[in-house]
């Protein structure tokens, strides 16, 4: 921690340097319709919502230091609610409901903040977050009109009238651009927020908050915003979820779903704005590469990953800019010994 | 200025801080001496609401400001440096002071870099430098120009000596003393160096197992013989 932080200094080289992976990732996102098959379309758009869904969960882990075990509640609560809404008024603009249901998501995340961020945080957050995520679980699988167990069903591709033209997300691989770039904007969202001052704010409360407090910051004001920023995000990439299923079960409420944005920090690296990526990506083309066989699936991901995690205590991106000062011989930047001291 | 106690502080069941009554007059230095152990931090951190369990008033500017978290109150204008100084170890000295501005009030802005450079011109040359190359007097340093940057009324320093060259102490002394007479800040001081204390401030208190055992000033600590080797020798 005290020597190299992962550059998160605002300055042109990291700006740029992030700048040419997300091109590239997009580049391959935007190419893959016309050279792969539905199934990896489908995976690849998906991937993308689970990438804002571990990044989102990371600005409140790795720079706010916020542990929530109880993200994928405002996953469901994003995804239902635009469903619902959709459903029962459909002259309503899709944009207008897909960033009504992030507004949601973060109002729910205030409210639940001003009273769980209060007294506790650590592990203590974490249970109230598994607890909240628990409730909305079991609220939609009793709520009648969600559709209870079986779910919400028949959730129509809108159209866009974006002025000019309109465009209809149900038909051909519309829908699957339209999440591409609805999920670029949020991780340029929150890549601004990470890099801005608010972020720096943010890791300074994750590495002393007695000390950002002394300093005069209010350190539960800032973990609140942090936690409903994150929240909203995940509530959009919820709405994005259901029209691309087409289906919404209670599942994405449940606590195996909160899991992934952890598993995909950790599996990638807390400490890099790309760590979630990385740990999403892997997944996916584990669970894409494991799906024929049935049963044994979750055995071999779960080896594959624990050898990873063992393998790469800092995450992948952890272990890969290790490697990469001992190949260039740098040692590792340590505190100089000073006199006076 | 600050108005603190009858004071009482505990950490679970310990009662650390008992009884304790603390008066700082505008831009007055006052020393609190008193060897390890014997509650000098606690009463910082209680002034600030920083960890122990606190009971009893604390006015600042005749404003009652009991139960108000930390942040609010550095935000009053109480400027903090704790005993282990927390310097961002990965922010330039340049960047450390400026989070000090968090401090700052709309209607009391805080310093420029080039005045804080003005008050400590050692911080100057090490602008660039990041917070893990730093010494430990630099360190001290830096945490104290970090506390003014945000114009506090009254500055909080827990024992600043702790660790330094005898040097680096004298330094200290002297620009803490042309800071405050440049601009009438009010000095709380916790030490065991009582030559530096003596240097900073006009009047002392000593405290002993959470007790204050002597209030006055250095010609009545020094009237009283016997005061420095009951409470302070080691």
């Amino acid at each position: 921690m005290t020597s190299s932080t992962n550059g998160s200094t605002i300055n042109g080289s990291t700006w740029r340097r992030d700048a040419l992976i997300a091109a590239v990732a997009l580049a391959v996102l935007v190419s893959l319709p016309f050279v792969a098959n539905k199934g990896i379309v489908f995976v690849a758009g998906t991937l993308a919502l689970h990438v804002v869904f571990g990044l989102s969960w990371n600005l409140m882990f790795g720079q706010t230091g916020l542990v929530s075990f109880g993200h994928a509640s405002f996953f469901a609560i994003g995804g239902y609610a635009f469903a619902w809404t959709a459903k029962m008024f459909p002259q309503l603009h899709p944009l207008l409901l897909f960033a009504g249901a992030g507004v949601l998501g973060a109002l729910v995340a205030l409210v639940v903040g001003m009273i769980a961020l209060r007294r506790s945080v650590g592990v203590y957050f974490a249970i109230l977050s598994l607890a909240l995520s628990q409730i909305v679980y079991l609220l939609l699988s009793y709520t009648p009109s969600l559709g209870q167990e079986d779910g919400l069903t028949g959730i129509r591709r809108p159209l866009l009238s974006l002025g000019l033209t309109t465009i209809d997300l149900a038909r051909g691989d519309n829908y699957y651009y339209f999440m591409i770039a609805m999920c670029t904007l949020l991780a340029i969202g929150l890549w601004w927020v990470v890099h801005g001052s608010m972020g720096r704010v943010f890791k300074s409360i994750q590495q002393d908050p007695e000390r950002a407090a002394f300093l005069g910051i209010n350190v539960q004001g800032y973990r609140l915003r942090s936690f409903a920023i994150a929240s909203g995000t995940t509530a959009i990439a919820g709405a994005l979820y259901g029209p691309w299923l087409q289906l919404l079960t209670p599942e994405i409420a449940h606590w195996t779903f909160s899991a992934r944005p952890i598993l995909y920090t950790l599996l990638g690296g807390v400490q890099s704005f790309w760590g979630p990526v990385v740990g999403a990506l892997c997944f996916a083309v584990l669970e894409y590469g494991t799906r024929t066989l049935h049963g044994l699936s979750e055995i071999v991901v779960g080896c594959i990953l624990l050898l990873i995690v063992l393998a790469f205590p800092g995450g992948l991106l952890g272990g890969l800019s290790r490697l990469g000062k001992r190949m260039a011989g740098k040692p590792a930047v340590a505190a100089k010994p000073e006199l006076a001291r | 200025m600050l108005d603190v106690g009858p004071l009482d502080a505990f950490y679970g069941d310990s009662h650390i801080v008992q009884n304790v009554s603390i008066t700082i007059g505008d831009g007055e230095g006052v020393a609190i001496l008193g060897r390890n152990g014997v509650g000098k931090s606690t009463l910082f951190k209680s002034i600030m609401n920083g960890g122990p369990r606190v009971d009893g008033p604390i006015r600042l500017r005749g404003e009652d400001i009991t139960g108000l978290p930390s942040f609010a109150r550095a935000r009053r204008g109480l400027g903090f440096v704790p005993e282990d100084r927390r310097i961002y170890p990965h922010l330039t000295v340049a960047e450390n002071i400026a989070m000090g501005g968090h401090a700052a009030r709309a209607d009391r802005p805080p310093y420029t870099l080039e005045d804080i450079f003005g008050f400590f011109p050692l911080l100057r040359d090490l602008q660039t430098r990041r917070g893990f190359e730093l010494s430990g007097g630099q360190q001290q340093l830096l945490a104290i120009a970090r506390a003014i940057y945000g114009r506090p009324d009254c500055l909080l320093l827990d024992e600043p000596t702790e660790g330094l060259a005898p040097v680096i102490v004298e330094d200290l002394a002297r620009q803490i003393n042309a800071f405050r007479a440049a601009n009438g800040t009010a000095c709380l001081i916790a030490e065991q160096n009582v030559r530096f204390a003596r240097t900073c401030t006009e009047r002392l208190y000593l405290i002993d197992s959470g007790v204050i055992v002597f209030s006055g000033t250095w010609a009545e600590f020094d009237a009283q013989a016997d005061l420095q080797q009951r409470y302070l020798a080691v």
